[in-house]
């Protein structure tokens, strides 16, 4: 990425001094401007936003929150803030499952983090019957205070490390999960600062280890599955690993262009390849 | 009956406020914006704009929430980031292509009428705010012209007792 001058620091500071701080973690003057306009809608104290925002702190983490389809998720440091990557699909598959003819799935959401993902389903599925699963303190936590912050009830929420714990798992219509999904060395090249300095790395860094637990754990207890991939090997993974015979499986862009999600149904099962039909495209 | 100052600019404030509430424009009372209708979704494109090439996912944690609204029939194309939250800015995009498609189907007619009351609706509100803090202002200075002469008292009372 281009270094921002102290020049061009100094003319947009002369401009407002506040844009002059969140410029270098904006990178863009017109982004840095979009910010300012959003720190004050939300009626923060400006100057210590701002100057958190120079620190590189989590524009999510100051301010508390982040929008998540119709919630708003309570953001705090140590749990990881949710993406738009993330919002997109789990709004698609929402919708997908609100029109089907299940209208009391059992879903468990695996790596809830925030518990965003369990949360969105919920409501747009009041009848669901939603478990969500962190072997985050930190995130457990906060998952109790989004439940309350949205004014939703009912959702199971368990605190396990699904690598090591195999106690019988839940029989499920669906599971969800956004694993961390980061190789290491992939870690050190690509992260921006911002998500090094602040946001917990149990959240970031894996290689396989979950899409294995996917295909050797999970899958005898589910109808179908969706996991965020930050990489398409990911998902050539899954579907290497994963019974041609019963299985469909197949591959969701986001609105960037990059593949984002690997997702699977029981091949045999209409209802479910009617529901799943162009939510990406097949691949097995 | 005896008035201080600060009760008089009270009385004066409330009567201005009673004088002038009649010619003022209602926020929620403004003519109607125009609708977004489901044939209007059905001819728009939407689109959700990034930032392009480089990482993303949980690489990256900048807030992505703008959206593209293109009108294929006419080419009116509208964007809104105005919040942080994706779904909000989805809604205001559609009020803001109404509003152009109404615009662009009647230039010159009464559809601007909304705009037009917004306009010295705002105006109204920054009178308003500059009265307020004239009203401050002046209290103000009446407690530290009244602070001044007490510590001019104060001091000439001292200087008699030497
Ligand atoms: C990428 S975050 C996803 C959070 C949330 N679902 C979202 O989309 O914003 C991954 C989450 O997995 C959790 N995690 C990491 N290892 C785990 C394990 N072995 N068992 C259970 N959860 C784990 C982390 O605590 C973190 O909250």
């Amino acid at each position: 990425m281009p270094r921002i001058s102290p020049a061009m620091i100094r003319k947009v500071a002369s401009y407002d001094p506040l844009l002059g701080l969140l410029l270098p973690v904006c990178r863009t003057a017109e982004a840095a401007r979009q910010e300012l306009h959003w720190i004050r809608n939300e009626g923060a104290s400006v100057q210590r936003a701002c100057a958190l925002r120079a620190r590189s702190v989590p524009l999510q983490y100051v301010l508390g929150s982040q929008p998540f389809g119709e919630l708003e998720i309570l953001c705090k440091r140590n749990v990881l803030i949710p993406r738009w990557e993330t919002e997109e699909w789990a709004s698609e598959l929402a919708a997908r499952w609100q029109t089907s003819r299940v209208t009391a799935p059992t879903v468990v959401d695996l790596c809830t983090g925030t518990g965003c993902v369990a949360l969105l389903l919920k409501r747009a599925l009041p009848r669901a019957q939603v478990t969500a699963i962190d072997c985050s303190p930190f995130a457990i936590a906060l998952v109790t205070k989004n439940l309350h912050h949205n004014d939703i009830r009912d959702v199971t929420v368990l605190q396990r490390d699904i690598l090591r714990d195999d106690r019988p798992a839940i029989a499920a219509d669906l599971v969800v999960c956004n694993p961390p999904y980061i190789p290491r060395d992939a870690f050190v090249r690509d992260v921006t600062t911002s998500v090094k300095m602040y946001e917990p790395r149990l959240a970031l860094v894996a290689d396989k280890e979950f899409y294995t637990n996917l295909c050797d754990v999970w899958l005898r207890h589910t109808r179908s599955f969706v996991y965020e991939i930050g990489d398409i090997s990911q998902a050539h993974f899954v579907a290497d690993r994963i019974s041609a015979t019963t299985w469909s499986v197949g591959i969701r862009r986001d609105s960037n262009g990059k593949p984002r999600v690997v997702y699977g149904f029981k091949t045999d099962d209409v209802q479910l390849n009617k529901l799943y039909d162009g939510f990406g495209y097949l691949v097995r | 009956m005896i008035h201080t100052r600060a009760s008089e600019i009270a009385v004066m404030n409330v009567r201005w406020l009673c004088s002038t509430t009649l010619r003022l424009v209602k926020k929620n009372k403004l003519p109607p914006r125009p609708k977004f209708t489901k044939e209007m979704e059905a001819q728009c494109e939407e689109k959700f704009l990034h930032g392009g090439r480089g990482p993303g996912g949980q690489k990256i944690n900048k807030c992505n929430s703008k959206v593209q609204l293109k009108h294929l029939e006419t080419g009116i194309v509208v964007t809104c980031q105005e919040t942080r939250s994706r779904e909000s800015n989805r809604k205001i995009a559609r009020e803001k292509m109404a509003l152009e498609i109404a615009r662009y189907l009647n230039p010159d007619s009464s559809t601007d009428a909304r705009t037009e009351a917004l306009q010295r609706w705002v105006v109204q509100g920054k009178r308003a705010k500059e009265k307020k803090s004239k009203l401050k202002y002046a209290k103000h200075e009446e407690e530290r012209q009244s602070k001044q002469q007490e510590s001019l008292r104060r001091d000439a009372a001292i200087i008699e007792s030497l």
